[in-house]
């Protein structure tokens, strides 16, 4: 830990700096939808402040269930490397098994005396590369898709396509990924579960008239889901 | 071209012109920056502090990092941009965290507002949702960072061990979420197919050629997208045949 220690200082340094390119880019995308939302009159400011608390919330739960994984990954590269890749561009499993190669390919263990400043360099560099094609992807891909879409939407017929491809792009995503965190019976219980709060949570929050009652819906099902699994899996 | 072109509402007319090249601008700027800036600690610590390996630890870095990478870096920004759009994508692919977060966000808020991302009003709500997360998360991330040690030793182990399942739970929900969103029971059998296209492709990816499995999301998108192609084919056969009313 003595090479992570003595640079995770200069290293939270960097990562103000990427968290703050993260805060100007969302601050550049909010102020070009509001703009054009009050040229074009789309969403009224009851909407808009609903639309931001349902965003604030929804991401509360899956904040939470990272922790876990964030604090072995503190304890292998610290905490501003942490934070670093965890609040810009990667996501704590990720960054886990990219810093895990990192040391197998130097041939090192975390923590070791071997774990030197040198390796501890290419152990991040391992870990940016690990993300940084997909900003490549992005920037090259987004704009052809889009006009894509623009084209489709020009022509006219009786049927759009527009909810075809929504449909059929969410479940097929859905579904895949359902498979891959499949793991035992106590799966399939947690998934029928946080699904049936899922509906009667929702029922109720539309008894009450209060869109951010609705919000909470989801962090409700992940409760009664983790809760049920944990059961099955103890039983 | 004898295709008749829709009039667009001015609305339409703005986000085509204006607000879409406007995200690509954003976008494009935002994402080569963050190309940069993140390389520097790694560029910083080589070239200022000398903490270098030889060349060919480096080498042996990108090959084994690319091996498992590569999948996904071409095809997973294109799996969920039909859910984020264009602008949300931009934004989940710089803070991270986009299956596990933006995404369900993206969903949640969708559905809460009853807007398609594909509408200039779905795009609005999907960025003013998905900056309200990202700046949630990273002030919850900076707590976790700050005082996680504490908090985790608070937790039984019980709770602890539950977080295990808060994925697939999440996925649980959102299932039931998108099938509510989308009718309710009566739109189950339409939406039966593409689950089952993403079974069959997570079987094959995983586990007959479990070398693809970087690939798999974006075939599931792609076959059942394909598939919802020819429905919607045969459904616009089927109202022209109909006469019009």
């Amino acid at each position: 830990m003595e090479a992570v220690n003595s640079m995770n200082g200069t290293i939270w340094v960097f990562a103000a700096i990427l968290i703050s390119l993260v805060l100007v880019q969302s601050f550049l995308f909010l102020r070009l939808a509001l703009n054009f939302n009050k040229k074009n009159n789309l969403v009224n400011a009851v909407e808009m402040k609903s639309a931001a608390q349902t965003g604030a919330i929804a991401a509360i739960g899956p904040s939470i269930s990272s922790i876990v994984i964030a604090l072995s990954l503190i304890a292998m590269v610290g905490s501003a490397t942490t934070f670093m890749r965890c609040g810009v561009i990667g996501a704590p499993g990720w960054e886990l098994f990219m810093a895990n190669i990192a040391a197998q390919t130097a041939g090192v263990e975390f923590g070791s005396a071997e774990f030197t400043p040198a390796i501890f360099t290419f152990c991040i560099f391992c870990m940016v590369f690990g993300s940084a094609p997909y900003f490549i992807n992005t920037m090259v891909m987004l704009k052809p898709l889009d006009n894509m879409v623009e084209k489709a939407k020009e022509k006219k017929s009786k049927v759009s396509f527009m909810p075809y491809l929504s449909s059929s792009a969410m479940f097929g995503l859905l579904g895949y990924s359902i498979c891959d965190y499949f793991k035992s019976a106590a799966s399939i219980c947690a998934i029928v579960a946080s699904g049936l709060a899922y509906v009667l949570f929702d029922k109720f929050a539309q008894k009450t008239g209060k869109p951010i009652v609705g919000s909470f819906s989801l962090a409700v099902g992940m409760i009664a889901g983790m809760i049920v699994g944990q059961i099955i899996t103890m039983m | 071209m004898s295709e008749n072109k829709t009039s667009l509402s001015p609305a339409e007319e703005d986000y085509k012109n204006n607000f879409m090249p406007q995200v690509h601008r954003i976008g494009r700027g935002t994402m080569t920056l963050a190309m940069i800036l993140s390389f520097l600690p790694v560029a910083y610590f080589i070239i200022v502090k000398g903490y270098s390996l030889p060349f060919s630890t480096y080498l042996a870095g990108i090959v084994s990092v690319s091996s498992i990478g590569i999948g996904m870096w071409l095809s997973e920004p294109e799996a969920y941009w039909p859910v984020l759009g264009s602008a949300g994508t931009y934004i989940a692919y710089l803070s991270g965290n986009v299956g596990g977060m933006r995404f369900p966000v993206a969903t949640t808020v969708q559905k809460n507002m009853k807007a398609d991302i594909t509408t200039p009003k779905g795009q609005v709500v999907t960025i003013v949702g998905i900056v309200a997360s990202v700046v949630a998360n990273l002030i919850i991330l900076l707590v976790i960072v700050l005082a996680g040690e504490k908090i985790l030793s608070v937790l039984p182990d019980v709770v602890t061990a539950a977080f295990s399942f808060v994925v697939i739970s999440m996925l649980g929900a959102m299932m039931i979420m998108n099938i509510q969103g989308r009718g309710g029971m009566k739109a189950v059998p339409g939406i039966l197919p593409y689950i089952a296209i993403a079974i069959v492709v997570w079987i094959f990816c995983n586990k007959v050629f479990a070398n693809m499995f970087g690939w798999g999301m974006a075939i599931s998108v792609g076959a059942s997208v394909a598939f919802g192609y020819t429905r919607y084919r045969s459904d616009l056969k089927k109202s022209e045949a109909a006469p019009a009313k």
